[in-house]
């Protein structure tokens, strides 16, 4: 098998006492989507913010088509193709939901350097980037604060979705949707899928791993106890392992 | 095809029926929801009115001109500091920053040094008072309002230990047209018509630019816009430098002003560009508000000193007013988040 676009191999992190994340190794390939799943606190989140840019793991390292990638901020993880759906979205309340999808990449009227917005153009591509997603939202200049916890959901999914070149990390993308919302999610984590993105997906719903992933994760107490493949693998087999770390 | 950016993403799904609207017909529903939410517009007006009921000396031109004059260095120095509270930051030292960059210009001005050479010094100056703060509040990660606080008592400090207990006067020239002066052909001051250029570029950098943007994202969730790559520290950074230049400019009109450049000059004038911004319906923490607002709160402080001393009030009472309405602002600010509320139907 070639390279996993993303890898990561033996990552410590630690919050005081707390280890968070300990000696996780896992890979991601090119068209694969793998569930990383757990119970409350084992991890899952901490390892996406590794990956994001937003925290530093205490030890190990990231690999990114077999290279070992340093990434320290969020705008590294950018530059590599990476985009994350938050946990908790990280969209900004007052923006508007085209300001969100296209913060820190505002389109700019010539010359660049003047930094002037092309808020038209940018309406415009937001509304085009969530009609083509199939994503439901009233208007594209409403605040965020004004839209409903799926429609917010739906515009941090929709962001990472369009902007994703290579990895795309989705932290619990679908908790707050209802049964047609999920659905689309997971229809646009297919999408990416076929397009040869590595996505990783973050999810207490078995259904939906079942349904999304090809291979899971396991992490207990920040330690990966299980890699495997879900060929014939139930929900209840998914639930032992998140439980108990071992298979029935 | 649309893609966002540069990239290529061919296998993006073809574009449904129209489900997202960019409505454009709600422009004159924003217009009237921001004219609502800067319940300091209303105020002002209802403030004028009842001035100009109460004196007829009110309503003239002369009045008009001394009020816009009398704002003019609060109007310059609240923009850029408004825009730092924007982005979550405070700097409550502006009026020592102004103080010092005072008597750093008296002194020049009165060796005798160049007024170009001697504004451009004082630019300087007040540039590093900000950037002083700025890295301590922003890289340093000390708490701003601390911060803040003992630049306010240091940099005053600072100013009487440079003007060493001489009182810096008596230059000649042209200097003086900067706080004198009207524009000529118009007939405006100097100072109102540097004021307006400035609120101007302010609302300008506010709603038009990158850089405004994504100082409003800083403030309102400053997580979130680190996680989109926003560098956290330098916009704040270089906001702090603006409200320090700001308070250097506000030096500079108001030693051309009065002909000399005591160190006490500035004293107190915190309190009426903070009043000011807060008023303008800018949050302590970030995120709210916009110029216009700020542009109205400055004229509603004007308009009040100047009312009252037209009413025959004694000064202490302006100092008194002063006060209240930074409470006023308090006021203004809970009374425009329960309509808002009510207009929502949201919980808080
Ligand atoms: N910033 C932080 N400071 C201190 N402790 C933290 C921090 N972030 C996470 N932790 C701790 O690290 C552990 C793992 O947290 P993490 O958020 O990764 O869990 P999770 O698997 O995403 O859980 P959930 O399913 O509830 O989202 C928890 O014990 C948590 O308390
Ligand atoms: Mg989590």
């Amino acid at each position: 098998m070639t390279d996993p676009v993303l890898e990561v191999r033996r990552i410590d992190k630690s919050f005081g006492a707390v280890e968070a994340l300990r000696q996780v190794s896992l890979g991601v390939h090119s068209g694969e989507v793998l569930g990383l799943i757990g119970d409350n606190g084992a991890g899952k989140s901490t390892l996406v913010k590794c990956v994001a840019g937003i925290i530093k793991p205490d030890a190990g390292e990231i690999l990114i088509h077999g290279e070992k990638v340093e990434l320290a901020s969020p705008r590294d993880a950018h530059e590599r193709g990476i985009e994350t759906v938050h946990q908790d979205l990280a969209l900004i309340d007052t923006l508007d939901v085209t300001g969100n999808i296209f913060l820190n990449r505002e389109i700019r009227h010539r010359p660049r350097l003047a930094g002037w917005m092309d808020k038209r153009r940018m309406h415009r591509e937001a509304k085009d980037i969530l009609e083509g997603l199939h994503i439901n939202i009233p208007s594209v200049r409403h605040p965020i604060q004004k839209l409903s916890g799926g429609q917010r959901q739906a515009v941090a999914v929709g962001r990472s979705v369009a902007w994703g070149r290579q990895i795309v990390l989705m932290d619990e993308p679908a908790a707050a949707l209802g049964v047609e919302q999920s659905r689309l999610v997971l229809e646009l984590i297919k999408t990416l899928r076929d397009r040869g993105l590595a996505v990783m997906l973050i999810s207490h719903n078995m259904q939906e791993v079942l349904d999304a992933c090809s291979r899971v994760v396991v992490l207990r107490h920040g330690a990966a106890v299980a890699d495997i493949e879900l060929a014939d693998v139930t929900t209840r087999d998914l639930v032992q392992l998140i439980t108990t770390g071992t298979a029935a | 095809m649309n893609t966002p950016g540069d990239s290529s993403s061919g296998s993006r799904p073809a574009a449904a029926a129209s489900t997202v609207g960019i409505d454009p017909e709600s422009q004159l529903a924003r217009i009237r929801a921001g004219f609502l939410r800067n319940g300091i517009v209303i105020a002002l007006v209802l403030e004028v009115l009842f001035f100009w009921s109460q004196s007829e000396k009110f309503m003239t031109t002369s009045n008009i001109r001394l009020i816009f004059l009398q704002v003019a260095v609060v109007g310059i120095m609240a923009v850029p500091t408004a825009l730092l509270l924007m982005s979550g930051y405070i700097d409550f030292a502006v009026g020592s920053t102004l103080g010092l960059s005072a008597v750093v210009l008296g002194k020049q001005l009165e060796a005798g040094t160049h007024p170009v050479t001697a504004c451009t010094l004082t630019i300087i100056v007040a540039a590093g008072v900000g950037l002083c703060q700025g890295i301590l509040a922003t890289r340093g990660r000390f708490a701003p309002i601390i911060v803040t606080l003992g630049f306010y008592t240091a940099v005053r400090g600072l100013t009487y230990v440079v003007n060493d207990g001489d009182l810096a006067s008596g230059w000649t020239g042209r200097f003086k047209e900067i706080g004198q002066g009207l524009l000529p052909g118009v007939g405006i001051p100097n100072p109102v018509i540097i004021a307006g250029a400035v609120f101007i570029i302010g609302a300008l950098f506010h709603t038009k630019t990158v850089w405004g943007r994504h100082m409003v994202a800083l403030g309102v969730n400053a997580e979130a816009a680190r996680r989109a790559g926003i560098n956290p520290w330098r916009l704040p950074l270089l906001l702090y430098v603006a409200s320090s230049v700001g308070a250097g400019i506000g030096a500079i009109v108001l030693v051309s002003r009065l002909n000399s450049a005591p160190p006490t000059l500035g004293e107190g004038i915190e309190i009426e560009v903070l009043s000011a911004i807060l008023l303008g319906g800018v949050a302590f923490g970030g995120g709210k508000g916009n110029l216009l607002g700020v542009a109205a709160g400055v004229l509603f402080i004007g308009v009040l000193n100047d009312g009252l001393l037209l009413l025959g009030a004694k000064p202490f009472w302006v100092r008194v007013s002063a006060g209240l309405a930074l409470v006023a602002a308090a006021a203004l600010d809970a009374t425009s988040r329960y309509f808002e509320r009510r207009a929502t139907g949201g919980e808080e």
